[in-house]
This record gives structure tokens, sequence and C-alpha cells, in this order.
């Protein structure tokens, strides 16, 4: 397993890599910026950045969704496009174990994205920022996000395990969400269902996630099935 | 004028049984089918490969070889039949023998981004029979460079690390789909005698495609010719080129276009002005007699086959639908 965990992580390093960089970038910009801003006092600057990490942390989490749509679509995908897929089918691991593998390489990145956002949004910013609870992250915002992550991340799997092109993969996993959503609302407006505010974001945030956990459960039983690598 | 060489009249005889119907092989396939869409690509074939034995598959392009052999691999879903490697059945219990088997695909598909080392590395860690002093001699004979990257590599040094890595486990079997295409005559000949001759001398079975005939005579004991997906020929390679004979006959003049009372067996008859060529899977000297007797006949030549016309005899001659006999055909 170790060995297969590294090669997959060596297989998507340039995903990571790209990741990475989407990750950051956001508290790259928060700094060069502070750093070019002068003229304001202690606590507006104070104010500033925390708003700025705040709105920093919460760009990359939604830029991670596009490293977590590369990610789920290349790490099947990229080895059959590549065709090192009928090498690694002949040998000795088993489908699960190939997955279980691919599948750790994903959530470990997830993990990433969540810790790198929860350590800004949750302990950073309340620590420099004179009101401790102001910038807390609602429950509802962060089940929403990780609702949107998953259905991504669940359809591109879904994507990868069945097709060659990874970049379909991908295309697949980012439109999803946008589908899903659009589908929920005809359904409103064909039954008349009114939803407020909170209520229509549970929602949508449950309706995502079920489509990312029976996508991502469909990817890897079809994966498991299907006799070509 | 009749010329026979010392080994003239060959008895017929059937092919070894364990090549046809052998229950004790260490590859069984039984009624093998493999459709693309409505196109059949493995048309019932049988074949059963016995313990120890280097079988060649041989056959035109698109003949079925590489097919059967991912069949065999479990890497195509097939249409129909059975098929046993090691006693296990390929279908349902593929993955218990694949600790046992070693394959190289025709196109070699290593991770490209890994050096050597790395590759064999990771090859080495699913198998616990792997064998580090035999690996490092097949480093040293193979000459590859453990530092090297596998996008940097020849397509002979591609080709030998993927032989490295699939027989440095000791695999029961080993299966070898086209391993020397696109291979300079040097590094073939490097390869079939530094190689796989190793290979081939240990107890493994081997069953290899190609279709460079020369090869094939070369190693194998026993060869299969594949043409439309269907077994033409399943027989040990000493006893098809011990039995098969061409009669070259050149007519006395060249108002004759067809000769009288060639054998029943004829694989192939070809014509080239005068001069007739039959193919036949067994000879006697009644043959070639009853050639002379019916046909005005300047002269007669019995001689020994090699494996490459006594292939192309048999494609042609089933192409022309005029091959009759098949020895070792199945049924």
């Amino acid at each position: 397993m170790i060995e297969l965990l590294k090669k997959d992580f060596g297989l998507c390093r340039h995903v990571l890599m790209g990741g990475v960089i989407a990750l950051l970038v956001p508290y790259l910009a928060v700094i060069v910026y502070a750093a070019c801003t002068s003229g304001l006092s202690d606590s507006e600057s104070i104010e500033f950045l925390s708003l700025s990490l705040l709105g920093a942390s919460q760009t990359s989490v939604w830029l991670s969704v596009f490293s977590i749509a590369f990610l789920a679509g290349f790490v099947i995908a990229g080895e059959r496009r590549d065709r090192s897929a009928e090498f690694l089918a002949f040998l000795p691991p088993g489908r699960s174990a190939i997955l279980f593998s691919k599948a750790i390489v994903c959530v470990v990145w997830a993990a990433v994205v969540a810790i790198s956002y929860f350590l800004v949004a949750d302990l950073i910013v309340p620590w420099i920022s004179d009101d401790k609870y102001m910038y807390e992250s609602t429950g509802r915002e962060i089940f929403l996000a990780c609702s949107v992550l998953f259905s991504v991340f669940g359809t591109s799997w879904l994507a990868s395990t069945m097709l060659t092109s990874p970049v379909l993969a991908v295309l697949v996993g980012l439109v999803a969400p946008y589908g899903v959503t659009m589908i929920v609302f005809l359904f409103q407006l064909k039954f008349g269902w009114e939803l407020n505010g909170e209520m229509e974001t549970s929602v949508y945030a449950v309706v995502l996630l079920a489509v990312g956990a029976v996508t991502f459960v469909g990817g890897w039983c079809y994966y498991c099935k299907r006799i070509e690598p | 004028m009749l010329k026979l060489h010392p080994e003239e009249s060959v008895a017929s005889h059937e092919p070894e049984k364990s090549l046809v119907t052998g229950s004790d092989g260490v590859v069984e396939i039984n009624g093998l089918v493999k459709k693309f869409g409505r196109k059949t690509v493995v048309n019932n074939l049988s074949l059963s490969v016995p313990r120890g034995c280097v079988y060649g598959l041989i056959g035109p392009n698109g003949a079925g070889k590489s097919t059967t052999l991912k069949s065999l691999m479990r890497l195509l879903r097939t249409s129909g039949g059975s098929m046993k490697v090691l006693g296990h059945d390929v279908t349902t219990d593929f993955q218990a023998i694949k600790n046992r088997v070693g394959y190289v695909p025709e196109t070699h598909q290593i991770y490209r981004w890994m050096k050597i080392n790395r590759v064999i590395e990771f090859t080495r860690s699913f198998y616990p029979a792997w064998n580090d002093q035999f690996c490092d001699q097949m480093l040293q004979l193979m000459e590859l460079d453990p530092g090297k990257k596998v996008k940097h590599l020849s397509k002979g040094m591609l080709a030998k690390l993927a032989l490295l890595l699939a027989v440095c486990h000791e695999p029961e079997l080993l299966v070898l789909d086209e391993p020397l295409s696109g291979l300079d005559p040097i590094v073939r000949d490097e390869f079939i005698d530094g190689v796989l001759k190793t290979i081939c001398e240990q107890e493994t079975t081997v069953i290899f495609s190609s279709h460079t005939i020369g090869d094939v005579q070369r190693l194998a004991d026993s060869v299969g010719i594949l043409y439309g997906g269907q077994l033409l020929v399943n027989q040990s390679t000493e006893s098809l080129l011990g039995s098969a004979r061409q009669i070259k006959v050149v007519a006395s003049d060249d108002s004759v276009t067809e000769l009288n009372s060639v054998p029943d067996r004829t694989i192939h008859q070809q014509q080239n002005g005068r001069q007739f060529v039959v193919t036949v899977p067994t000879f006697e000297t009644s043959m070639s007699q009853a050639i002379e007797r019916q046909n005005s006949v300047e002269s007669i030549t019995v001689e020994r086959v090699n494996l490459e016309d006594l292939f192309k005899a048999y494609i042609r001659g089933v192409r022309s639908k005029n091959s009759v006999p098949l020895p070792g055909r199945q049924a």
C-alpha cells in the first residue's frame, strides 16, 4: 500500500503542486497588498488584515474546487490515458487496493485544504482580531462548501473511472454542482416549493453531498467490476 | 527425374496429445470467443500449453494474437469460452495467480516519470518471491542504468526493462506479447540470445506471440498458427517441421497450368512459370510418385521447409480456400 501511495502521489504531483499554488495565492496576495498599503492606524490595519485573511481563506477554498476536480479526474483516467493503467492492472494489487490508495491521495489533499482554512479562519483571524467571534465561520457555510467540494470530487471520480480523458472527467466534475443546482431549482419551480434562505442552502448542500456520495461509491463499484484497466 | 532428400519418407503422425486436449496444462483455453462490436476477432479458440513448454503464437497482423493473450491475462472482457491458468479460472479467480505469472505487453506502458530503480522498487514490493540477485544479474546483462528515467529509454531498453520486471519474481508462466517488435536486428539478437534463451532454458512456461517467424523457430518448443481468430496449427515445432515438406515440381513444358494428383492433404500449391511448389504437412514417397506418373514432369525435388515458408503456405492456403488438412487443428 505504501508503494501504491508513493506512486499515486508521484502521479499527481503536478496537480498537487498546482493545488498548493492555488491554495497559497490568495494569502500571498493579501500579504503583498498589506505590505504595499500604508496610512492605516493600528486598529484599522488589524481589522483590514483580519478581513483580508478571512476573504483569502474563503477564496482559497473555492479555488480548491478546481484542484479537487483535477485530482479526482487525473488520479484514475490519467493512468488510463498514458496506458500505465495496463502495467498496474497486471501487478498483484487488486482493484480495491488501487482505488483505496487513490482515494487516500484525494482525502489527504482535502484535509490540507480544510486544515489551511480552519487554521486561518478559525484560529489566526480570531487571534489577531479584536472581536474574537465576529469572523467565526457558520456551520451552514462550511457544510455548503464541503458539499460542493464533495460533489465535484465524486462526479470527477466517477467520470475518471469510466473515461480515458482526464480533462473530460475534470469538466464533468466542475459542471456537476451547476447541473445539480439547476435540477433542484427546476424541481422547486415545478412543485412550488418555497424555501427560506437558510433552508434553501441546507437543501442544496444535502443534495450536493448525496450526489457526491453516490457518484463516489458508484465510481468505486464500477472500477472494481470493469475488466479493462 | 525424382530427387529426394535423405529423410524422403516421413510417416504421418498425430500431434502431441498434450497440446491439443491436455487437462494438465499450465494454460488451458476452451472455445475462446472475443468480439469487438460485430467483429469476431477470436473465434472458438482452444489451446492447452503444458508445463515447461515454450509456446510461440504466430499469425499475420490482426490474426488475434494480442487479443488472445490480453484475454488470457484478464485485460479484456471475453465474449465466450473459458480459460484456466495454473489451474485457476481466469474469469473468476485471476487475482489468485497474479503473483505466479509474468506479462510483457506489446507496448510497454511503464511509468515514464519513474527512474528504473524506482520502477523496480515499486514492482518488487508486490512480489514476495522477488529475486534480488537475479534482478541485479538481469540489470547487468541488459546493461540498464538504474538511475535513468523510463522516458529516456530507447524502445529496446524499454523492452528489456519490461521483461526484467516480468521475470524477476520467477513466474511459473511468462506471457510475452510481441516482445521483439520494433527492435533493430542487433538488439533483437542480443535480446534473444542473452535474455530470452536464458529464460526459456529454465522451467518457466513461456507463451509468446510474434509475427517474426525466425524468432519463433529459434525459441519455441511448440507453435500455434493463428489466422482470422482461429488456430490453424497447434503442434510441436520439431514434429511440424520434421514432417512438413515442399514438393517442387518442374513441368516439362509451359502448357501445364495445373498439377494432377496433388496430395489430398496439401496445405498450399503455388505456381511460378513451369515450377509448382506443393506444401504438404506430412510426406510419403507415393505422393511424388503419383505426381510424376500423372503429369509431364521434368524434375521433382522434395525439400524440408522452414517455419516461415510453412507459415506462409498455411496462410495462403486458407486465403485461397485451398487448404484441407490442418495437423493439430482444434475441433
